[in-house]
């Protein structure tokens, strides 16, 4: 599969300082679960495409939309059953036995459904518009210790190797013959851990030779550590923040407006 | 003025296991560039890393003994965090590399410094003037070339000024591109007056820039040499193991033939001496010394093709990786597929045995489609050695390993594999530790239990991918042997390489794809005498052909053809009066 990662574009969105971003992110994860209504979960949704129309990145985020659609399906499904489970006395629109479905169990698993895609997706917005490296920076000038968000922006660059080294060794070991998508599952389970060993002692490796990369760059060892970069607000993001300020109040009248 | 000194340097993993650095005292003058080499296991690159503090500062079980300064400093006392002794660059840039843009990754070992915003940046402008990378300062890492990303983990250690700098291996991940721009960096290095180390078993694209060579053999200094001198003599060559440049490989035959001669290393000094001392014949003809020669092997158009290849197309994604590649290739030969990285070699292989299905066109190994096989069964006739070894061994014993193919694909082992099986582990010297774990051996050992994997199987097809990655010369000449052998016994074998002066002297054919698309495809001769090829493609053409070119007789292919062909006769010589004995 493969996985998000930065995607180079000229764009509104990408100049954001990543401290903008990251708070951006919070808020609209905090608004989605604190406002958990089908008018807010819309707005959130459109100022999301928003977003992704000023990022140019529509295509991975439809992109995302697909890969998440099964998992989006299911939630969905499994909602309408449970609230088919519950009757609360409202309209019916179809019932079988036990199962009661009301106008508001669709309704209810269909702003499920939208707070699952807005937490991925928001979250997805920020990794494809910013690198690993500003948002390390970003992530310690919001007060993380160094040492955690870099190892944040290691994961994201290591990800790429090891998915590399899983493919070789899958590949590798197809080519000598080995039937891995043959038999049943338990067979297939007892295949494929056989390849986990190779892997994890690539990964072993891999884990060494970082540290000793990281070791010959000093890392940890010398004085305080001092950023090349400096990350300042600029007009974009005192406007984006201004903009943010406005959707919260947008959204706390529209619950009040319309319950939540 | 020395600018490192080891006294007595010894070192052991862990207290009561073997000395694996044997008391090596060594000096190092400012300004000079040393190779060490050795075979490996000969210990020196633990002595690298005691070099570059990685012992004992990050190794911290081991015992060291003795001492070491650089720049008058107690190496093994080093306060000051910001004073950097040694600067090291490993052999896979990957790991070396933090930070998205290349400026990022320059900036990180200044950022552990601690130093100030304006130093950093006058650094990174000094260091990307210096390495001529300037313009990707502003680029995403994991977009450069492994050349590129090999001269970042260069200007990122050199921005923290280190006293010496210290290259494990740099060349060896690289393809002929990145070799030259590593190449092209250390020769201005020196000019600059660095200190430099290079540590390897392959001294040939380092030799024309060394002033010392170091050899280490079982954990002691054996040799310490002038270049000069040791480039000189054939037999401190041979001893040592390492690779040394074709050129000099034909020095020391013109010193046997008892031609007086300034040593050379250098294809540039090679063609000056050459022609200086009127050695080269004026009208060279191809003369070759035997009609066996593998090379002389002409294609049979009528002959079937053991692989048919038409209009094959493979997209990654949106990537076009392979684009109408059109390619017979009859069996029973020695077949070379040349290309820089990404240019469709791994891709166009992974087709062969059905790991990849093509986007359009069309693909026959041996009358059978891979795409509409299983790659089981594509795996009874192609047999892969992939690069790394760690990613194919993860049986328990090296039996285990070695038959695992078989076992895979037949579901036992007959008494007559098992004895092949037997005979090749005796022959690659892996016998004695059948019972062993496969991820204990050396790297070179794993290297040949996989052949032996590959072999054991009988496939009518060997697929190696860069065979020669971290051989020694001994190793590699036993492998050229096998593979001779092999071929006469009526395999096809195709090798995936970077060495062309390797594949020159064993090949038949050659498949060049540049971009996806071939390139040119022939006889070794028909290809090798295409100058105008490589360079389009920027790989270089291994130096005795190019000599062979400059001389007027196209694709030689190595120093005994050079010879025959390019060099005057007694009476020629004795007519110009050149210098020979």
């Amino acid at each position: 599969m493969q996985l998000a990662s930065y995607v180079e574009k000229e764009s509104y969105f990408h100049s954001l300082d990543p401290r903008v971003k990251i708070i951006w992110f919070i808020v609209i994860t905090i608004v989605a679960l604190a406002f958990r209504t089908l008018p807010v979960m819309v707005l959130v949704v459109l100022s999301l495409l928003g977003a992704w129309l000023s990022a140019k990145i529509l295509p991975e985020i439809l992109s995302l939309m697909r890969k998440a659609l099964p998992l989006l399906s299911i939630a969905t499904v499994t909602w309408m059953i449970f609230g088919a489970l519950k009757p609360e006395g409202g309209e019916v629109l179809f019932s079988l036995g036990i199962l009661q479905l009301e106008r508001n169990d669709i309704l209810k698993a269909i702003t499920v459904a939208l707070y699952i895609f807005i937490t991925i997706s928001v979250f997805y917005t920020v990794i494809l518009t910013t690198d690993f490296s500003e948002l390390a920076y970003g992530l310690s000038k919001l007060g993380l210790p160094y040492t955690l968000t870099f190892m944040i922006a290691l994961i994201f660059q290591t990800i790429p190797l090891l998915s590399g080294e899983i493919t070789t060794i899958l590949n590798a070991q197809r080519s000598r013959g080995y039937e891995l998508d043959q038999g049943g599952l338990i067979e297939k389970y007892r295949k494929y851990a056989s390849v986990v060993f190779p892997f994890v002692m690539r990964a072993i490796n891999l884990g060494k030779n970082i540290s000793i990369g990281l070791h010959v760059y000093q890392f940890g060892i010398g004085k305080k550590r001092m950023n090349y970069k400096e990350l300042q607000l600029t007009g974009n993001d005192y406007i984006f923040i201004g903009l943010l300020l406005l959707f919260i109040l947008t959204i706390i009248t529209v619950s009040l407006r319309y319950g939540g | 003025m020395a600018i490192l000194e080891a006294k007595n340097l010894s070192y052991r993993f862990r207290p009561g296991s073997p000395q694996v650095i044997k008391s090596i005292s060594l000096t190092i003058n400012e300004g000079e560039v040393v190779g060490i080499f050795g075979r490996s296991g000969s210990g020196k690159s633990v002595f690298g890393y005691i070099l570059s503090g990685i012992i004992p500062n990050f190794y911290r079980n081991g015992i060291i003994e003795g001492e070491l300064k650089i720049a008058g400093t107690n190496a093994f006392q080093v306060k000051d965090a910001s004073n950097v002794l040694v600067g090291m660059v490993m052999q896979n840039p990957e790991t070396q590399l933090f930070g998205f843009r290349v400026e990022d990754t320059l900036a990180f070992g200044m950022e552990n410094l601690g130093l100030s915003r304006e130093e950093m940046g006058k650094r990174i402008e000094r260091v990307s003037k210096q390495l001529q990378i300037e313009h990707l300062l502003n680029r995403f890492t994991g977009e450069l070339s492994g050349g590129q990303k090999q001269l970042c983990c260069l200007a990122s250690i050199l921005a923290m000024e280190p006293k010496v700098l210290v290259l494990d291996e740099p060349v060896s991940a690289l393809d002929p591109g990145g070799v030259l721009l590593i190449q092209e960096a250390v020769a201005r290095l020196k000019r600059e007056g660095r200190t430099i180390i290079v540590i390897g078993n392959n001294a040939g694209w380092v030799a024309p820039l060394l002033d010392r060579v170091v050899v280490m053999n079982q954990g002691e200094i054996v040799l310490d040499n002038q270049a000069e001198e040791f480039f000189a003599d054939k037999n401190k060559v041979i001893a040592s193991g390492i690779t040394t440049t074709q050129v000099n490989e034909l020095y020391h035959t013109l010193v046997e033939k008892g031609y007086r001669l300034p040593v050379f290393v250098s294809y540039a000094e090679a063609k000056r001496y050459l022609w200086e001392k009127n050695i080269i014949r004026k009208n060279t003809t191809l003369r070759t010394r035997s009609v066996n020669y593998n090379n002389a092997i002409k294609e049979n158009p009528k002959a079937p093709s053991l692989i048919s290849i038409r209009e094959l197309s493979f997209m990654y994604g949106q990537f076009k990786a392979l684009e109408g590649i059109n390619v017979d290739l009859q069996g029973g030969r020695i077949i070379g597929l040349i290309g820089q990285n990404g240019s469709g070699k791994s891709t166009l292989l992974k087709h062969l045995n059905g790991l990849l299905k093509p986007t359009r066109g069309t693909i026959e190994v041996n009358g059978k489609r891979p795409d509409q096989e299983t790659i089981a069964a594509m795996a009874k006739i192609i047999g892969f050695v992939f690069q790394n070894p760690d990613q194919m061994l993860f049986e328990e014993t090296v039996y285990d390993e070695a038959t695992f193919g078989i076992r895979a694909i037949y579901r036992q082992v007959s008494p007559e594999q098992k004895e092949t099986v037997e005979k090749l582990l005796a022959e690659f010297g892996l016998l004695e530790y059948r019972e062993e774990l496969p991820v204990n051996l050396s790297a070179g050992q794993k290297r040949w239990l996989m052949i032996a994997s590959a072999v054991a199987v009988n496939p009518a097809v060997l697929v190696l991918d860069e065979p020669t990655n971290g051989m020694d010369r001994f190793d590699k000449e036993k492998l050229a042997m096998l593979i001779k052998e092999w071929k006469n016994a009526g395999r096809t074998i195709i090798i995936v390489s970077h060495d062309l002066p390797f594949l020159a002297d064993l090949v038949d054919t050659v498949l060049l794809l540049d971009k996806g698309r071939v390139k040119a495809c022939g006889t070794i001769r028909e290809i090798f005498s295409q100058r105008e090829i490589f360079a389009e493609i920027n790989i270089p053409l291994p130096e005795i052909t190019m000599l062979g070119l400059e001389a007027g007789a196209p694709a030689i292919l190595n120093v005994d053809e050079f010879i025959d062909s390019c060099l005057t006769n007694a009476t020629e010589r004795e007519e110009m009066g050149c210098a020979v004995s």
